[in-house]
């Protein structure tokens, strides 16, 4: 009888052990279906400096990652055909080509709850990638987003784009009319989006420039890159020039085993390329970027760039006039002021949602902020001079705006009335991260039954131990 | 609210109180019951009735705790839908049941608890489960009213994340249900087969 009793103590002590094992006992939090993919870590950390002078805002950006990811969004010659590797993947690309990523968003306090919440007021329900993505074919019938934007997918948008009941209010159909935006975006209601991209724009020299308001838009003007692909002949446009590169084509086997560097022909760009020649004797395995880098223009070439990785970092410099000239797409900085940015780094060949992004922080021109850009005497800042701030970045999961605004999450209130931060709640990165990926993986099915087998099981033992020894007596 | 929040933490601090005492006076049965001092033999007698009175009050007070946390504290819907809260409803509804099942047991047993070894290990089973999962349940509450707790660092060492919601498999569920229920229906059968023998004996 003793040993039953030993034996009922032990299987109690494995079911509370069984149920604390939590994340290894719980189903797999990968699930394909409904685009659920975790990263293995939840936090990582970027170096922030900031500097300016007369003409200039300079930013200076470093974060870590073992594997630099360059390459990116490839076709590959296979069985005569040019394949595509590359396109935005659920997590990690599995061959590695998708690239790395800085990107912030910037607010001047015209974007409200910008200041308290940050990125989480452009993210919503709906949105291409999350579990509930609006269908494409919705989109496309949507009276604006379908038919005046011609989008397809729902993206980053503002909660004062849409006509909700209340400031937060943010359905992505319910659009304010064509006016209304037009005059929000005059009055400089919408975030300036930086967004630097380790293949798409970097080899040349430059950042992307979008902006967010109704939806995430690129600044007028050429970007800089463009499709190499021809859809009427199902080909690409573009190949490499021989005489200044050396090769047609890269070979598929190089890029999957990462032997292109930096310093070699990895990309396309309109001064390496020649018009596709479908007379050369392609062999399988041949590969020619996707994207055809090109010389910006207009306010969408605005930000150079000089982005490289060393030591297991990257190091990115991002330059750009402290008033562009383009007050529709880009916010002016201004000596003396402060701002409000939130940053985000795409690693490890993800792309979409599956980012780090930080609180909101304050960046002050020569005023004191979380971010300070100190006031130059010469033209190039000597970065060494400057101390970093370290910023904590957390996976944000599927945790949205219209989350975080509902009954649903115990902080709501404060964000409907926009007098604190996330932070002051979840005091850290990876308590946000953590959060994150509970409200992202939670199983509620499961969960009731769990109680119910624990409950039963220390009921229902304690009794057999009872029963067993009246039998005895 | 915050009236209302106060009513939880009060009567989580009169069950943690309550139940710790109870695990306390039980571990301090074991130390003087098996002492020949007549003094300690006393105590040990104390100490057992003790930790029967305070079992009973500190799962009064968990159960109510549990009411006033449901209803009084989150709004009902950030309740249900926190991986955080539904894991201490988790672990506080096996708490009840180990601290319940040691007050029945104790019930119907009466102070032959400690004379039978059977019955002395499951009650002791009993205490160490519902004080481990008080002192969990507490933690995570820590957690959630963002003030920490000192198990804090012990967690973080052994990279427990007490964001991922506690679930079992479905076929372990189904298991464990189905295992119990078969068992527990043999073990009254055996009970009562043995009455039966009993009876057809005298």
């Amino acid at each position: 009888m003793l040993r039953l009793c030993k034996v009922m103590a032990v299987a109690m002590g494995l079911l509370l052990a069984l149920i604390l094992a939590g994340p290894g006992m719980s189903q797999s939090p990968d699930d394909d279906d409904n685009v659920i993919w975790i990263p293995e870590q939840l936090t990582t950390q970027l170096a922030v400096q900031a500097a300016y002078d007369d003409e200039n805002v300079y930013f200076y950006l470093q974060w870590p990652t073992d594997t630099p990811h360059f390459y990116h969004d490839y076709l590959v010659y296979e069985d005569g055909q040019w394949v595509r590797y590359g396109a935005s993947p659920v997590g990690s690309q599995e061959f590695g080509v998708y690239e790395d990523r800085v990107t912030f968003l910037v607010d001047d306090g015209s974007v409200y709850g910008f200041k308290n919440q940050g990125c989480y007021v452009t993210c919503h329900d709906g949105l291409r990638f999350m579990s509930d993505a609006v269908g494409k074919d919705e989109v496309q019938r949507h009276a604006y987003l379908g038919e005046i934007l011609e989008r397809t997918d729902v993206r980053k948008y503002l909660p004062q784009s849409r006509a909700g009941e209340n400031w937060y209010d943010a359905p992505w159909d319910i659009v304010e009319s064509e006016q209304t935006l037009s005059d929000y975006r005059a009055n400089g209601v919408f975030l300036d989006f930086w967004h630097w991209r380790a293949h798409r724009g970097n080899p040349i020299g430059y950042a992307d420039d979008q902006y967010v308001m109704e939806f995430r838009s690129s600044d007028e003007g050429k970007g800089p890159y463009t499709t190499n692909w021809d859809n009427d002949l199902n080909q690409p446009k573009f190949m490499f020039n021989p005489q200044l590169t050396g090769q047609y084509a890269l070979r598929w086997d190089k890029v999957v085993a990462r032997e292109y560097t930096q310093d070699d022909y990895y990309y396309l760009s309109e001064e390496i390329a020649m018009p596709f020649d479908l007379g050369h004797p392609w062999q399988e395995g041949d590969v020619i970027p996707r994207r055809l880098l090109r010389e910006p223009d207009g306010s969408h070439g605005t930000i150079r760039a000089d982005g490289r990785w060393s030591d297991g970092l990257w190091h990115v410099e991002l330059v750009r006039a402290l008033d562009t000239g383009y007050p529709l797409d880009d916010k002016p900085f201004v000596e003396g002021r402060t701002y409000t940015v939130g940053f985000a780094i795409h690693k490890n060949a993800t792309g979409s949602r599956w980012h780090y992004i930080s609180f909101p922080l304050t960046l002050g021109i020569g005023q004191h902020a979380d971010v300070t850009a100190m006031r130059l005497s010469d033209q190039e800042p000597e970065w060494e001079d400057i101390k970093p701030v370290m910023v904590d970045l957390f996976y944000p999961g599927q945790t949205d705006w219209e989350f975080v605004t509902s009954d649903a999450h115990p902080g709501a209130e404060a964000i409907r009335m926009d007098d604190r931060g996330c932070g002051s709640c979840h005091q850290s990165a990876l308590k946000m991260g953590q959060a994150s990926v509970a409200l992202e993986t939670r199983d509620e099915g499961n969960w009731a039954w769990t109680v119910a087998a624990g409950v039963l099981v220390i009921v229902g033992g304690s009794i057999t131990v009872l029963n067993l020894q009246r039998r005895k007596n | 609210m915050e009236l209302r929040g106060m009513l939880h933490t009060i009567l989580s601090e009169l069950h943690i109180g309550m139940l710790v005492l109870a695990t306390g006076m039980i571990i301090l049965w074991l130390i003087a019951a098996r002492s020949r001092r007549e003094q300690m033999r006393t105590l040990a007698i104390i100490a057992d009735r003790t930790a029967y009175v305070a079992a009973i009050a500190g799962l009064s007070a968990l159960v109510l705790a549990a009411l006033a946390g449901l209803y009084t504290t989150w709004e009902w819907e950030a309740v249900q839908s926190t991986v955080l809260t539904r894991n201490k409803i988790m672990i506080s509804a096996l708490s009840m049941a180990f601290w319940g099942m040691l007050v029945y047991v104790r019930a119907r047993q009466g102070e032959y608890v400690w004379q039978r070894p059977a019955i002395t290990g499951l009650y002791l089973a009993l205490t160490l489960g519902g004080f481990a999962t008080i002192v969990l349940a507490g933690s995570l509450g820590g957690v959630a009213s963002l003030k920490g707790t000192i198990l804090d660092p012990f967690f973080d060492a052994l990279k427990l994340n007490r964001y991922v919601m506690l679930v079992l498999p479905q076929p372990i569920n189904y298991s464990l249900i189905v295992v119990t229920l078969v068992v527990t229906a043999w073990s009254f059968w055996v009970a009562r087969s043995g009455k039966a023998d009993r009876g057809k004996a005298r």
